[in-house]
């Protein structure tokens, strides 16, 4: 048993890509050899701009040996009765180049044949490990692969060099195109010459003294202690770097030997927004701000190098000399911006929406804006809010995207409309609606912060979808280009989570008429409902709530969203009940005898007179009873209550189906018996249909 | 015989030392293309010289126009007009890399000292149909260089793959020379003083500037660009695609101007570059088989795969 190392390196890999990718090496690689009955004590992956790496140590260097068993023919067809050979028995015995008297008898619960055990030795990891290694490879979740050279070999980036190297030994294959070795390349500009790695477990080291880090946790955890000593050493302790994760990981991509420097910037650009310069610092120069305890952005930044320069002043004024062209065309736009909103004011600034479009056939900015307004309007309405603030937020809306700013800097849609609305000194309510009105922007994002804010983001992506689907342009496959979904998940989230109680159903035929355009797909509103209700099935299976509960509720056709997520919740916890499967086992019961009941039922109330059994009375009495309290709780909306009262039905129910034959001769008794089962399950269906529940 | 060398911390210098470095490296030198482009993959010796199986070096300056970039003169990093040097490996060697590493110690930057990165970028040019993925070149955080690998251009897989790096002229000069404004960059050092980039396209940036946003006659850009375009469907129908490439790269320019008049809606827009996209394609087809016919001359008697 030894340590198996392997090594992709390459030209220079998307920095977003490498854990995935070294995570999938490890995975696939790990995955082949378990399967094919090798084994080993541990994965370890690396990886680097210019390098995926995994070691496996105390890997076997053979498979365990095997014993396989062929058949031949049954005993009985194998010798006469005299144990002479019959031609059968020759043929097989000659097929496997043996005599047939060196034949076994194989028996098992199906009879006896004649046949052979075969040792088979294991093959060696030398045989089998190029095969793996390819096919692991192919196996790579690599979004956009490439071709380079003058070969038709594809990879994330043009290959270099491929190590196998099992201990000290080099397990030749030809992978992605070269021959395996045990050369690699350090660091791009410390080392010039191809280094060899003797043995795997030298690898880090090896690597470490050529200015390479080739563990990313590990260059990781270095950058992050850098960031955080050199803020204390040249700040002190009033300051502190805004240290994201997902641009710790990204910069972790870019560099093998990290270098913290610290630059500094101009104090006039903190009169720009500051979501303007953090945007320029982080997402286009990958460099992490500083704050002070406050949370106030200061004018420092960090720059993560990969290099120990022989200068650092050098790469430090670099890039402050990068850094300040940006902040100069921030403040640059910022100021020209506010300059003519405030000399247009708001409402000939608006005008200026006219000339963009929002999508083909759907008018202009200008229109979104006016049926937001109408749109918010009504939602604030309905819900007793105040509904002229709701509108100006919605006219508002879009101000910002014809802003010079936000065309310099579109991350910055909503938060520019803020400052802009703020310098109008336009309601704060409106200003915040406006910064938020984007939120959840992805899958986990937060919510607006205010309520107002939460109207507007769910009006706008009424509004979108609206058009969208009146327009017939519904999401397919992969092919999702408005991000619908995402807008749908978004409304849901809002109304959900923020226990906002709307019918979607009056909004969506509201936001509908909104649009003076007559739409071609008629069928819009229902195919927006079944197309919500879709976003809301995989949501809730993340969160454990199992699919007949689900669809449960679903069977309602509930359009409150927060109305559904209570009935969830309400059933979800009904299925712990001891009485919760006999109940659905019942509520099945009744529905497929009254669906089989052709006939139509001409009583409207039950008439206790032609009951028989004291078992029918008794369930008949109490169903009356309940009646009155589930109407009661339903108003109320609790779901969970009311499914705590019926689960007392549960042993009436089972002794009137223990006794009593619904489906008798006499007609009158009959549809009594039946009008009873039918107003049972009227009252399960308050809630949920419960039948559905497994 | 007097050898010359080049003063890289002049913009000239820079030209003439990119120049004898791509020389030095079996590269073709050419002159750019005498029409408006907006990068110098419009070249032919780059759009068209990356189809089909021939091998080709080339490096050239090509002066890219970018009407919706302009600034009238006042933005120190922006320009409706610059320059680019262009540099295209086919097939691309492996150690491409590491061949435009020391073109760049050529020009003074020093490995040691300048944090130099290759950061990821994807390009993709919806209107030559093309893609290719590659980086962007960092220098103590400012881009210099694009660096692609051309996977597909007119529509056509490129086999094989054409390695293309574009020196952003004026952005690589700034830190080389330590100037924060594009008009202080040197372009020549003479007897008589100093010429700056400022002395020489100050003006043309303000003018052109001004025709680009303001007098730019909407109503004749589009005439112009049907005009390009039928010219150019029919030049293609006639198997000439060099000329009917020509007429594409005019309408592709009458497109840019257009677009910084603001006179396309963003469906238009759309359209608009799927015409000439369209054309692309057309073209790169068409010259595949113009160069099929002739027998790929620059192949020199290998096999075509």
């Amino acid at each position: 048993m030894r340590d198996l190392l392997i090594e992709i390196h390459t030209e220079e890999m998307p920095a977003k890509e490498l854990m995935r990718l070294t995570n999938a090496l490890a995975e696939e690689v790990a995955k082949r050899l378990q399967e094919t009955n090798f084994s080993f004590d541990k994965v370890k992956q690396f990886a680097t701009p210019r390098r995926l790496a995994i070691i496996m140590t105390e890997l076997t260097s053979q498979q365990p040996d095997s014993v396989i068993e062929r058949k031949g023919p049954a005993l009985k067809a194998a010798f006469t009765s005299e144990g002479v050979p019959t031609k059968a028995c020759e043929g097989f015995a000659r097929s496997i180049g043996v005599q047939p008297t060196e034949l076994i008898t194989i028996q098992n619960d199906q009879g006896e044949w004649v046949g052979i055990q075969q040792k088979v030795s294991g093959k060696t990891l030398q045989t089998i490990l190029p095969m793996i290694i390819s096919d692991a490879i192919a196996a790579l979740p690599i979004k956009k692969p490439m071709r380079w050279g003058d070969n038709t070999i594809e990879f994330i980036r043009p290959v270099h060099s491929v190590i196998l190297l099992y201990g000290p030994q080099i397990i030749p294959a030809i992978i992605l195109g070269l021959t395996t070795g045990n050369k690699t390349r350090g660091h791009r500009f410390y080392t010039k010459n191809w280094l060899t790695i003797s043995l795997p477990s030298r690898y880090v080291a090896l690597l470490k003294k050529n200015y390479v880090i080739v563990d990313f946790n590990e260059r990781k955890k270095i950058i992050r202690e850098q960031l955080v000593n050199l803020t204390q050493k040249e700040l002190g302790n009033e300051y502190a770097v805004q240290m994201d994760e997902d641009l710790l990981n990204e910069v972790t991509g870019l560099i093998e030997w990290p270098v913290s420097l610290m630059g500094r910037f101009d104090k006039v650009f903190l009169d720009v927004p500051q979501e303007a310069l953090i945007s320029a610092m982080k997402n286009h120069q990958r460099y992490f701000p500083i704050v002070n305890t406050r949370g106030v952005l200061q004018p420092y930044f960090i720059i993560v190098s990969n290099i120990d320069s022989q200068d650092n002043k050098q790469i430090i004024q670099g890039n402050e000399r990068v850094l300040r062209a940006r902040l100069s065309d921030a403040q640059f736009f910022f100021n020209k911006d506010r300059t003519t909103i405030q000399k247009e004011g708001i409402d000939q600034y608006l005008q200026h929406l006219k000339k963009v479009t929002f999508q083909q056939q759907l008018g202009s900015l200008f229109d979104k804006a006016k049926r937001l307004q109408q749109l918010t309007g009504e939602i604030a309405a309905i819900l007793q809010q105040d509904d002229k603030l709701a509108s100006e937020a919605g006219l508002f809306a879009k101000m910002d995207l014809i802003t010079e700013l936000v065309g310099e800097f579109p991350e910055l849609q909503g938060i520019a409309g803020f400052y802009y609305l703020q310098m109008l000194g336009i309601s704060s309510h409106i200003g915040q609606a406006v910064r938020d009105q984007y939120r959840p922007a992805f899958a986990k994002d937060e919510l607006p912060q205010t309520e107002l804010g939460c109207l507007l983001s769910v009006a706008d992506r009424l509004d979108t979808l609206v058009g969208a689907f009146g327009m017939g342009q519904l999401p397919t496959g992969d092919k999702d280009p408005l991000g619908l979904r995402r807008q749908a998940m978004g409304i849901l989230r809002i109304l959900i989570e923020k226990k906002i109680d709307i019918d979607l159903k009056n909004i969506l035929e509201f936001a509908s008429k909104n649009y003076t355009i007559s739409f071609p797909n008629q069928n819009l509103i229902e195919d927006i409902l079944n197309f919500m209700l879709e976003r809301l099935r995989p949501w809730y299976q993340e969160r454990g709530v199992t699919a007949d509960v689900f669809a449960a509720v679903a069977a309602l056709k509930i359009f409150r969203p927060f109305d559904f997520h209570q009935r969830i919740q309400a059933v979800q916890a009904f299925k712990q009940f001891p009485e919760a499967s006999a109940l659905s086992i019942a509520n099945k019961r009744v529905s497929n005898i009254l669906d089989k009941y052709s006939e139509k039922i001409t009583a409207k109330d039950l008439n206790h007179n032609l009951f028989e059994e004291e078992v029918e009375r008794e369930l008949a009495e109490k169903a009356e009873e309940k009646y009155v309290k589930i109407k009661q709780l339903l108003i109320l909306q609790h779901y969970t209550e009311m499914l705590a009262e019926l689960a007392t039905l549960r042993e009436p129910l089972d002794r009137f189906f223990d006794k009593v034959m619904v489906m008798t001769e006499d007609k009158a008794k009959r549809e009594n018996r039946l009008l009873l089962l039918k107003k049972l399950r009227e009252l399960f269906l308050q809630v949920a249909d419960i039948a559905l529940l497994q | 015989m007097k050898k010359f060398t080049f003063d890289v911390k002049t913009l000239q210098g820079m030209i003439g030392a990119l120049q004898a470095f791509w020389v030095e490296h079996g590269c073709v030198i050419m002159q750019p293309y005498d029409m408006e482009v907006g990068a110098g993959t419009f070249h032919p010796a780059s759009f068209l010289r990356s189809i089909g199986p021939e091998p080709w070096s080339a490096a050239y300056v090509q002066p890219c126009r970018r009407p919706t970039d302009g600034r009238y003169g006042e933005n120190p990093n922006r320009l409706q007009q610059y320059y680019q040097f262009q540099v295209i490996l086919k097939p691309a060697p492996l150690e491409i890399q590491a061949l435009y590493l020391q073109s760049l110690q050529v020009l003074g930057v020093a490995p040691l000292v300048d944090d130099i990165r290759f950061v990821e970028d994807n390009w993709e040019s919806p209107t030559l149909g093309a893609w290719g993925l590659g980086w962007e070149v960092w220098l103590n955080g400012m881009e210099i260089s694009q660096f692609t690998y051309f996977q597909q251009m007119g529509g056509l897989p490129c086999l094989p793959v054409t390695g293309e790096i574009t020196y952003g002229l004026e952005r690589l000069a700034m830190p080389l020379q330590g100037v924060d404004n594009i008009y202080d960059l040197i372009w020549s050092k003479t007897a008589k003083g100093s010429v700056t980039y400022g002395d020489i396209f100050h003006q043309n940036e303000i003018e052109m500037s001004k025709y680009n946003f303001e007098q730019a006659d909407i109503l004749v850009l589009f005439q112009q660009f049907d005009i390009y375009e039928k010219e150019s469907l029919r030049l293609i129908e006639l198997g000439l695609p060099l000329p009917a490439y020509e007429k594409a790269m005019a309408a592709s320019h009458t497109f840019n101007l257009l677009d910084a008049r603001r006179a396309l809606s963003v469906t238009e827009r759309q359209k608009t570059i799927l015409k000439i996209r369209r054309l692309s394609k057309a073209i790169a087809e068409s010259y595949f088989k113009a160069r099929e016919a002739l027998g790929f001359p620059l192949l020199q008697g290998k096999q075509h795969a």
